[in-house]
């Protein structure tokens, strides 16, 4: 198997990473539906290139309350008594299963440890009590809702990474501003032409011959070039992006500072290749990698330890690796919705509202952890059930933190057609410079 | 491909045969003018076979050419007088597909809905490149799309959408709009999909009244308000699902923790009670508003019950707008992406003359000048990389089809998979993106690179008696894969390719792989991009 169509068979695929929808390139355009904006055809911004966007999906609905722990909240105790993080100051247990102290409110899960140091220079923070308001419980729904950025409808038949690529002409005409990673693109980078879908750099090229392969690009190049203008300009972005590609030797890529990608961790192949994308200076803009294993119903401790160290590795190699460079970088992190307060009865957790995002880059604001806390006080839980218990309120609506990051660190003077019908609320998140 | 067998195939004629491959030369401005005075016309019976099907197998033209277009295109009209048993025979290990409602619930209450769904998605594309009948299989797609069901929105879609392609969509492909439109309206997976389940008289849910008018029969400027939108969701309300077995409301058996796991069968699959109505249609007159309503000019008085929706149905289902946009979306399909209005009227008044009657519709259209010599259509993914397993007569291990839908996936094709009510986009400007998976495909076939699929270019030579030379296999797939000869662009490019470093000696196993990369090139080239 060597190329991007040989791929590894559906069934082998965790459905939650990755709905086979998210592949939707395109919802219908028929003539009639004159409700569907025309946001292709809008005039585009001018706008100075920003930061590189990294946006990472948690898909399965991640439990932000074991993630960023509000370990001043007895409530938290009492509703987990098997999952709960210790307290910091916990010494009835082991130092190393203690949350990490934040804030003197907040800690990190100590799976999260590389982290830490992270946090504590400044260039990365949590926002918690973070999600969609639309309500929805089906993964499916709520991550086709989030990445539209559109809660609650699919009216739209784009991503709201998709509308920020079509609405500012950053004079970058790379045919490479933006990659999925994975065998599909990403809803939220779905109906922008500038984006493509690479499972692998090292895999990325015709298939056939590889002695073959200039002779048979060359012999396309003809066919196409003498074709309708459409597939003209297709066949130009597919053949930019084989030339781009074909000149990385990602194989040869040497990660910078001691940092050190698993190569066994696909997430963190993604975040490798991502480095060496911003650092080939192709004109990569928004890079989107998705993380799965979130949905823990059952053996959570477990289960979620997994998910974690794999989004840890990830996250820290990479900045370690871009160092200086982090300035010109900002990741942002997402799940679908957050899971329920109280454990259920297989040591799990089941689906629930309000979660927590992360942001990392070397613009955040000097703050590890800005929320607008609910509490979990059982009458500011959100779908209560009458034994007690609930979800985690949303405070902050997710498109706030990605409103601001696309503002303020990617120059995009258009937000009201990135998420239509939203007025984000400024939440000092990111800073201009 | 059989190197071997093809070697001995062509090996035969390469001690005799010169290449007389015409040579390379001129520019390519050259070649583009000489194309626009010399463009060889297509085949129409290759046009009409490249619409009515998933793109012709070799022989299927020639076959069509013998019986006559107006019979083959009655001859589909027909399905059941086709035997399909090869292509069903490919299906026996799916044993999801002859579930009841209540045996597919339960594979949802048991976690088997991923299982269910990945089946009716192997199916259909199953059945799609292999069988016989054809335009059902094309019909069948776009009504599916027309009445669109997410299949991934919850564990009742996952799983029911295999009744609703089996006993809704398949079953009245050919039939009365009427009927296939009642089908759809009383169907629990469309109920779940657009949330009517969840409707009532005190909170009527507006998503299937709107849809309804919107996109499966009005068309959004068919002249209905939104208080027309409002009236039809207060007309459905009381037609949702009956509990599941737990007890618990669909509602709640959606994503909710498993009852105790149920018996299985020797394919895996849960038993279901031989008495359960899991999820069957109900109408719940407890949930029914009463009251009266109008519905554009229709009065319907206070005190109705199931009726009131029927009675919608039948006025809408013949309504001139319907008409109109059913006309205009098959025009869409079968012509292209900008049909004529005169095209789309002639459709329209068939569709009203015959009461819906979808065979007359279609015979309609199928006579229709703007058909017979439509001009090139888009394929999109799902047409694609179908068209290119049949025009390679592949072969594909059913268990192992998924490496066929591993490339559909990553065009964004699958289907059942598409979130929006409007399902899947007609349009070439919404496929039109990176070529790279497109241009892959036909390589990965031709070089047996794909896990289960396989492709015997020795037999379809053999088959289609062609010539056992170069110019002649050339030849042959051209006209096989593109309905006309090569064009002189064409013609010059490909020379080209199988002239460097000299002209392909089919006796050496690098002149076997030049011929192979340019049947490859042929089919990831523009014009097979098109149907």
């Amino acid at each position: 198997m060597s190329s991007e169509t040989s791929q590894e068979s559906l069934t082998r695929r965790d459905a939650l990473n990755r709905s086979m929808t998210m592949a939707a390139l395109a919802g219908a355009q028929m003539a009639w539906p004159s409700w569907m904006p025309r946001l292709a055809f809008a005039p585009k911004n001018s706008a100075q290139r920003g930061d590189t966007l990294v946006c990472v999906f948690m898909r399965g609905a991640a439990d932000g309350l074991n993630i960023i722990v509000p370990h001043t909240e007895d409530a938290y105790y009492k509703a987990r008594p098997t999952l709960a993080v210790a307290r910091p100051d916990d010494t009835t247990v082991d130092s190393t299963l203690r949350a990490l102290d934040l804030d003197g409110t907040f800690g990190l899960n100590p799976v999260l440890a590389p982290l830490l140091p992270i946090f504590k220079s400044g260039q990365m923070l949590a926002v918690h009590a973070a999600g969609s308001p639309d309500p929805t419980r089906s993964h499916f729904d709520a991550q086709a809702y989030m990445e539209r950025g559109t809660p609650g409808s699919h009216a739209l038949n784009n991503g709201w990474l998709a509308r920020h690529l079509n609405t500012i002409d950053t004079g970058n005409s790379s045919p490479l501003r933006a990659v999925g990673w994975g065998s599909a693109l990403q809803a939220s980078l779905t109906g922008s032409v500038s984006s493509v879908a690479i499972a692998s750099i090292v895999n990325y090229h015709l298939a056939g011959r590889p002695d073959a392969a200039a002779a048979m690009l060359s012999t396309l190049n003809s066919l196409y070039g003498a074709d309708d203008a459409s597939l003209k300009v297709a066949s130009e972005q597919t053949q930019g992006v084989l030339d781009i590609v074909s000149k990385i030797n990602v194989a040869a890529y040497k990660p910078a500072n001691g940092a050190v990608y698993d190569p066994k961790n696909g997430y963190a192949m993604a975040f490798m290749q991502t480095a060496a994308l911003i650092k080939a200076d192709v004109g990569l803009e928004v890079s989107a990698i998705d993380i799965g294993g979130w949905d823990t119903h059952q053996n959570e401790d477990v289960d979620m330890a997994k998910a974690m160290g794999a989004l840890v590795e990830g996250l820290a190699a990479f900045h370690t690796d871009m160092g200086d460079q982090m300035s010109k970088v900002t990741v942002v992190t997402m799940s679908e919705f957050g899971r329920r307060l109280q454990e259920n009865a297989s040591k799990g957790t089941d689906h629930g509202h309000g979660g927590v995002m992360f942001v990392m880059g070397g613009h955040v604001t000097q703050k590890p952890v800005v929320t607008q806390w609910p509490t979990l006080a059982p009458d500011k839980l959100v779908n209560s059930t009458p034994g007690g218990g609930g979800d985690l309120a949303v405070t902050i609506d997710y498109r706030d933190v990605l409103a601001e990051i696309l503002s303020l660190r990617l120059n995009n003077p258009a937000l009201d057609q990135v998420f239509p019908n939203f007025t984000p609320t400024p939440r000092g998140i990111v800073t201009k410079s | 491909m059989n190197r071997r067998d093809f070697l001995k195939v062509m090996g035969a004629s390469a001690g005799a045969t010169a290449f007389a491959l015409s040579p390379v030369g001129g520019s390519l401005i050259d070649a583009l003018a000489a194309d626009q005075a010399t463009m060889p016309s297509v085949d129409p019976i290759a046009r009409a076979v490249n619409r009515l099907t998933y793109g012709p197998t070799p022989g299927l033209v020639n076959a069509v050419k013998q019986m006559g277009l107006p019979a083959f295109i009655e001859q589909q009209l027909a399905p059941e007088t086709i035997d399909d048993s090869a292509a069903e025979a490919m299906l026996s290990g799916f044993h999801s597909l002859n579930m009841t409602i209540p045996q597919l619930a339960i594979q949802s209450e048991n976690k088997l809905a991923n299982k269910v769904e990945l089946e009716l998605i192997q199916a259909t594309t199953l059945r799609a490149i292999y069988s016989k009948r054809q335009l059902l299989q094309v019909m069948t797609d776009f009504w599916s799309e027309h009445f669109n069901i997410w299949s991934r929105k919850d564990g009742v879609t996952q799983t029911l959408t295999t009744y609703e392609d089996r006993d809704v969509i398949r079953k009245f492909a050919f039939g009365k709009f009427r009927d296939l439109l009642g089908a759809t309206a009383s169907s629990p997976a469309m109920l779940d999909y657009l949330d009517n389940d969840r409707s009532d008289k005190n909170h009527p849910n507006e998503n299937y009244g709107r849809e309804l008018l919107e996109l499966h029969t009005l068309g959004v400027n068919g002249g209905y308000t939104e208080n027309d939108v409002q009236a039809a969701a207060r007309a459905f309300t009381g037609w949702t699902l009956l509990p599941a077995h737990s007890h618990r409301g669909p509602a709640a058996a959606k994503g909710a923790p498993t009852a105790t796991p149920a018996a299985t069968d020797a394919a895996g699959f849960a038993i279901a009670a031989p008495d359960s109505t899991a999820w069957e249609f109900t109408f719940n007159p407890k949930l029914h508003d009463t009251t009266a309503k109008t519905f554009m000019t229709l009065n319907i008085p206070a005190g109705g019950g199931i009726e009131d929706g029927q009675k919608i149905l039948d006025y809408i289902a013949v309504h001139p707008s319907t008409a109109q946009h059913i006309a205009t979306k098959l025009c869409v399909r079968f012509i292209g992406d900008t049909p004529s209005a005169s095209a789309i009227q002639a459709v329209q008044q068939s569709f009203l003359s015959s009461g819906g009657d979808m065979k007359a519709v279609l015979r309609t259209l199928f006579a229709l000048p703007d058909f017979t010599n439509a001009g090139p259509k888009y394929k999109r993914p799902w047409e694609y990389v179908l068209s290119v397993m049949r025009a390679l007569n592949a072969t594909i291990d059913p268990t192992k089809v998924n490496t066929v839908l591993a490339v559909l996936q990553n065009l964004g094709h699958v289907p059942f998979n598409h979130d929006m009510a409007n399902g899947y986009s007609d349009l070439a400007t919404d496929w039109q993106g990176n070529m790279l998976t497109r241009w892959n495909l036909p390589f990965n076939a031709l070089y047996n690179y794909m896990g289960g699929v396989k492709i015997d270019l020795n037999g379809i030579v053999q088959s289609q008696n062609i010539p056992i030379e170069v110019s002649a296999v050339v030849d042959y797939f051209a006209q096989h894969f593109y309905g006309r000869p090569l064009t002189p662009t064409e013609s010059t490019t490909f020379n080209a390719y199988l002239n460097q470093g000299g002209a392909p000696d089919l006796t050496t196993k690098a002149g076997q792989q030049k011929i192979n990369d340019v049947l490859g090139l042929m089919l990831a080239g523009p014009s097979f991009q098109y149907r």
